[in-house]
Formats: structure tokens, C-alpha cells, sequence
């Protein structure tokens, strides 16, 4: 395999992973938030299920999407089955869960001042959850961080949704299935070695982004 | 229904695992310029606050604002809450500078930001805190803090301004500062200014109405209200009655 086929593979494993990711944060946080100091009927159902689907299989994920993204299906009309659109919807829907989840948690173990404090100083409900959202960044970016680790390492849904194409679908999970079923061991396990390489490099620029603030 | 009262709470009842914070049959305050809250420990004083500033609901019961029913949902609650500031026992101050902190509520509530900068650098000149401004808030002591929360609740300006035990953990030199600029408040301004303090013998201020709780009820209410008001009140001398 050729540096620059590799390089071509990482681009669209970081394409539609990060992608997926920040549109889930998008979704996911003021979701979060919402659950984590909101109380109203079925808020704790809903944060059981929000837990429950943490462990949502990918290759349920990529049934699901396959029947409404194939042809003859609901969302079939939009044409995006076997393309990174399809694996990036694929992802954002295995992040959405892990990401509300956590910001919920993370909400709720904030110190209950904060709520109270923005209030009491005349903040409307967006103006208070941005300023929770503030005081819990750390935890918030841990999540949406692990949200991106859940879905840059699947491979189920990747497959499914984005049928493994040659410099058009093909990501890092992908790429290490196939040579691993070619019995490439060595090249699946070197693509492994990148990819965490990759995830790491991610989360120290993230670090180093709140150090320097 | 409209009244003069600023304030009416009917049967309004505050349950916490099973124990009761709050038990008020009925409480009204006039709108006297001080309304002070005697009461001891865990007498449910802070929750009461809590409820008066609309940040706690009651379990049972009604409050009323300026004679307006409190609904409780979040689009009524706003226009209340407005003219209402807090200022807690334990402040909380977000991450952040001194300054920003102090601004915050005035920015909130659409103080342009360069005025509200130059007015929290006012406050906390007058507060004794001019040095820690572009300080972190986070490497405050509790009385600074205090100073800070309570230079932060002033620049808010609000119609009725609520401080739970402002006078704690402040030394005599802070204590007489943060009354000082009370008492600037209750001249300029023509809010009301309702507080708590666990001792009738601490910081005060002449022609305060005041209520005393115990367990969470009202004690000896008639007495309570029948005390002299002033239209203009006066910081008593720091530990006098």
C-alpha cells in the first residue's frame, strides 16, 4: 500500500469522523444540557435511554441507515448510500448518544450555584446554558472527545453505509478489515498504530487549545 | 389581584427528604425600603430567600410578586426574576476575571460593556478591591468574594435587591465597607433591600421591618411588622442592634 493511498484513506477517515463529530456535538450538547438541569415528565426515561444507546451496535446503526438511505427506501431519493454522507450520518448517530449522555452528566455534577447564579443576574435560557456549558467546558470537550473516539474506531456502519470504495470510502477501520482478510496482518496492524497515532495527536492539540486559554 | 405589598406568600410550603424547610401560613411585605430575616441556623431563612428571589418553587402554596400571581413557567418567570437579584450566602463566581465577573449581570441585562466595566471598577474601588479586578476570581477568599458577588448583584441595579447573610465572613474593616455602599444603594436608589442575618445583634440598619423564623415558620409576626419605618434608612454602628 502507497504513502499516498494511506494518507488518502486518514484524510476520509478524518473527514467524515470529525465531520459526524461536531454535528453531533452541534445536536448533542444543548441536548445535554437541557436534560442535565432540566425536570419535566419522562426526563429520566429519556436519560436511560440516552445511556442505553451508548452501547448502540454500529452494525445496527448501519442496517437501520442502509434500508432508509438504499434505493427503494424513505431517504433513498437523496442518493448518498456508499458515499462518506452516508457514514458520516452512520456516525453522527452512534455520537449523539455518548455525547448528550455525558454532557448531561456533566451538567448535573456541576455545582448547583451556577444555574442559580446566572439566573438570579437576569440570564434567559440560552444566555444560562451557555454560561454552564462555560463552567463545565472540560468535561464537555472530554465528551465530545470521546463521542469521536467511539466513532473514528468503528467499522460496522463504515462498511455498510460507505461499502468500502477504493479513494472514496475507504477509512482506517475499513482498510485494517480488508488487509486483515487478505491476511496482511501486518500492514492492519501498522494502519491500527496511525490511526491511534492520529486520535492522540487530536486530543493533545485539544489539550494544548485550553492550556494556552 | 393587585396589592401594595411587594411580596405575599400563601400557605407556602418547602419539603426536603421529608423534612420541612419552609411552613409560612402567610407572610406579607410592605414595600419598606429594608426588610430584614432574623433566624437561627437552619431556621429556613436560605430557602425563603431562595423562593423570594423566584429560584426555588415552593412545594405548596402561592407567591405573589407586586400582586402578580408567580406561575412558575419559564416565560413568566423571567420578567420577575429581572427585577430581582440574589446574592447567596456562598456566592459563586464564574471562571473568568474579577472584572468580567462583576460585569456580567449588567451586560446580561443590556448595560453596554464599556459602561459596565467602568461602573464594576467603581464598585469594587469602593469595596476595597480595585487591586484584584483583572485577578482570576477563582484565586478569591470568601470575603472577597463576597465583595465581588455583592459589587456583581449592585451593578445588576434591581428593583429588589435579596442578600442572604451578606455580613458573614466579613472582617470589621470589609463588614464596614460592604454597609457603607449599602447604605449609598438605599440613598440613590429606590429599591428594596431584604436580608438575613442569623443574630439580631450583628450589622443593621434603622427602620429595617424585620421577621423572625424558627423552624422554619414565622415567630412572633405581628411584633415583626409593627416595628418604625423610615422612608430613608441608616447603617447602625457594626455589631450595635
Amino acid at each position: 500500500m502507497l504513502a499516498a493511498e494511506i494518507l488518502n484513506i486518514l484524510s476520509v477517515s478524518l473527514k467524515v469522523s470529525l465531520s459526524a463529530t461536531l454535528a453531533a456535538a452541534l445536536v448533542s450538547v444543548p441536548i445535554g444540557i437541557g436534560l442535565g438541569w432540566g425536570r419535566f415528565p419522562g426526563r429520566n426515561t429519556l436519560v436511560t435511554v440516552l445511556k442505553t444507546l451508548m452501547a448502540l451496535p454500529t452494525v445496527v446503526v448501519g442496517l437501520l441507515l442502509y434500508g432508509l438511505f438504499s434505493r427503494l427506501g424513505p431517504l433513498g431519493f437523496l442518493k448518498i448510500l456508499y458515499t462518506p454522507a452516508a457514514m458520516a450520518a452512520g456516525q453522527f448517530v452512534l455520537a449523539l448518544p455518548i455525547i448528550s449522555s455525558l454532557t448531561c452528566s456533566a451538567i448535573e455534577g456541576l455545582d448547583p450555584r451556577v444555574r442559580r447564579t446566572a439566573l438570579t443576574l437576569g440570564a434567559s435560557r440560552f444566555q444560562a446554558a451557555l454560561l454552564g456549558a462555560r463552567e463545565a467546558k472540560l468535561t464537555l470537550l472530554a465528551a465530545i472527545a470521546a463521542g469521536f473516539g467511539r466513532v473514528v474506531t468503528e467499522v460496522g456502519s463504515a462498511i455498510m453505509l460507505g461499502g468500502n470504495i477504493k479513494d472514496y470510502t475507504r477509512t482506517m477501520t475499513t482498510a485494517i478489515t480488508l488487509e486483515t482478510a487478505k491476511g496482511e496482518f501486518e500492514l492492519g496492524i501498522y494502519l491500527g498504530f496511525i490511526l491511534l497515532a492520529v486520535a492522540l495527536g487530536l486530543n493533545l492539540a485539544v489539550a494544548k487549545g485550553l492550556e494556552s486559554r | 389581584m393587585m396589592d401594595d405589598n411587594i411580596y405575599k406568600l400563601d400557605r407556602v410550603k418547602r419539603l426536603a427528604c421529608n423534612r420541612v424547610l419552609l411552613d409560612i401560613i402567610g407572610l406579607e411585605i410592605a414595600p419598606d425600603r429594608v426588610v430584614r430575616i432574623i433566624g437561627d441556623n437552619g431556621s429556613g431563612k436560605t430557602t425563603l430567600l431562595k423562593i423570594l428571589a423566584l429560584l426555588d418553587r415552593p412545594d405548596t402554596g402561592h407567591v405573589y410578586v407586586s400582586g402578580t400571581l408567580v406561575e412558575w413557567k419559564w416565560s413568566k418567570l423571567r420578567p420577575l426574576r429581572n427585577k430581582i437579584t440574589l446574592l447567596e450566602q456562598f456566592p459563586f463566581c464564574f471562571k473568568g476575571k474579577v472584572i468580567d465577573n462583576v460585569s456580567l449581570g449588567a451586560r446580561i441585562r443590556g448595560m453596554p460593556k464599556k459602561e459596565a466595566k467602568r461602573k464594576a471598577i467603581s464598585l469594587l474601588e469602593e469595596l476595597g478591591l480595585h487591586e484584584k479586578t483583572n485577578q482570576d476570581a477563582g484565586g478569591l477568599s470568601g470575603g472577597e468574594l463576597k465583595r465581588v458577588a455583592l459589587a456583581r448583584a449592585l451593578l445588576c441595579d434591581p428593583h429588589i435587591l435579596i442578600l442572604d447573610e451578606p455580613f458573614s465572613e466579613l472582617d470589621e474593616k470589609s463588614g464596614a465597607l460592604v454597609t457603607g455602599v449599602l447604605e449609598r444603594y438605599l440613598t440613590t436608589k429606590k429599591g428594596i433591600f431584604i436580608y438575613s442575618t442569623h443574630s439580631e445583634n450583628s450589622y443593621g440598619f434603622t427602620g429595617e421591618r424585620r421577621i423572625f423564623l424558627s423552624g422554619g415558620r414565622l415567630v412572633n409576626k405581628n411584633e415583626s411588622i409593627c416595628l418604625p419605618v423610615k422612608p430613608a434608612s441608616r447603617p447602625m454602628v457594626p455589631g450595635g442592634t
